[in-house]
């Protein structure tokens, strides 16, 4: 009696041994592509690594320079950059960690070294000027406010991350 | 800013701003002392790079000056001088030539602006060392060149 139900006509079997191939090449095929496709979801933010630059309980209201390197990519080349942040701590007990990139033309600018002008951030190439927490002085070159860097505290660790533009004009 | 085309780009709409080349002096030769002469150009290009990094709004890092040292010196002069007429027509009013070659410390009078800088091998230092190192040569080099924009 078996005999009559495992039967499997000659057109069957055919059948079902080129839809295994046919499936199982489709299957090498579209699971490359596939995986290609979703990549770029998959690969994490590039550049939003935090790095840790200072321990939270030396901060102090008095900015400070700090240097710390972050790994960058510029199309082929891989290389570590070196990162400048002025940090310190606001009125209201915040942390705040400014970029020093002038937003004027992107020099470095330095805090508190142009005796006329004290407590001030200044930048050396065209004379632009910040107040201590980054803002640009009107009438001075720099269209914008400094970029602030984003922070984190772990472990009582100061991590920071990528600036963030303030926008300006 | 650097020589590439989107500093240049960057450049050529905010003219006005940018009036300071750095131009380094970078001397080639391939036999007695090589390595020393590999040493002095190497050291100038990270000093220059990062001079250029902390004043990139107002200083363009020109492409290096490269020469034979066995020729005489006075060949690079003239051929440096047209260099910096370039310039001077292009509206710079501030070119400073960067170097570790002793060769031109010789004629000092007689170029402007000449930054020289001894050359020390870097690569026997160990990486804090050679971050202060640097710094303190940027130093030099971004003061002499702030002291004469505020003049």
């Amino acid at each position: 009696m078996s005999k009559k139900e495992h039967d499997v006509s000659r057109r069957q079997f055919l059948n079902y041994t080129l839809m295994g191939v046919g499936g199982f090449m489709a299957a090498g095929i579209m699971s490359p592509l596939v995986r290609f496709a979703v990549d770029p979801l998959l690969k994490g933010k590039e550049g939003a690594k935090m790095v840790p630059v200072m321990d939270v309980k030396d901060i102090t209201n008095e900015p400070q320079n700090k240097k710390f390197t972050v790994k960058k990519v510029d199309g082929w080349h891989k290389f570590d950059e070196q990162q400048i942040a002025y940090i310190f701590k606001k009125k209201n007990g915040d942390i705040l960690a400014l970029s020093p990139i002038c937003t004027h033309l992107g020099c470095t600018v330095a805090w508190n070294d142009d005796p006329s002008h004290p407590n001030q951030f200044h930048c050396p190439c065209h004379g632009g000027r910040y107040t201590k927490t980054g803002i640009n002085i009107p009438g001075t070159p720099p269209p914008a406010p400094l970029g602030v860097y984003k922070t984190q505290v772990k472990d009582g660790k100061l991590y920071l991350g990528e600036v963030i533009s303030r926008g300006g004009s | 800013m650097k020589w590439r085309a989107k500093d240049i780009e960057r450049y050529l709409t905010e003219k006005s701003f940018i009036d300071t080349v750095l131009l380094p002096l970078i001397p080639i030769q391939w036999e007695e002392a090589m390595l020393h002469t590999v040493r002095e150009g190497e050291f100038i290009q990270i000093v220059s790079a990062e001079a250029e990094r902390q004043l990139t709004g107002r200083v363009i890092l020109h492409p290096a000056f490269t020469y034979l040292k066995a020729e005489p010196l006075e060949e690079h002069c003239k051929r440096l001088e047209k260099w910096k007429q370039q310039l001077i027509n292009n509206g710079f009013k501030f070119v400073y030539f960067v170097t570790s070659d002793v060769q031109w410390k010789t004629i000092e009078d007689r170029i402007e602006q000449l930054i020289w800088m001894p050359a020390v091998p870097l690569e026997h230092m160990n990486d804090r060392h050679r971050g202060d190192f640097i710094e303190e040569n940027v130093g030099s080099i971004m003061k002499i060149i702030t002291s004469q924009w505020k003049l």
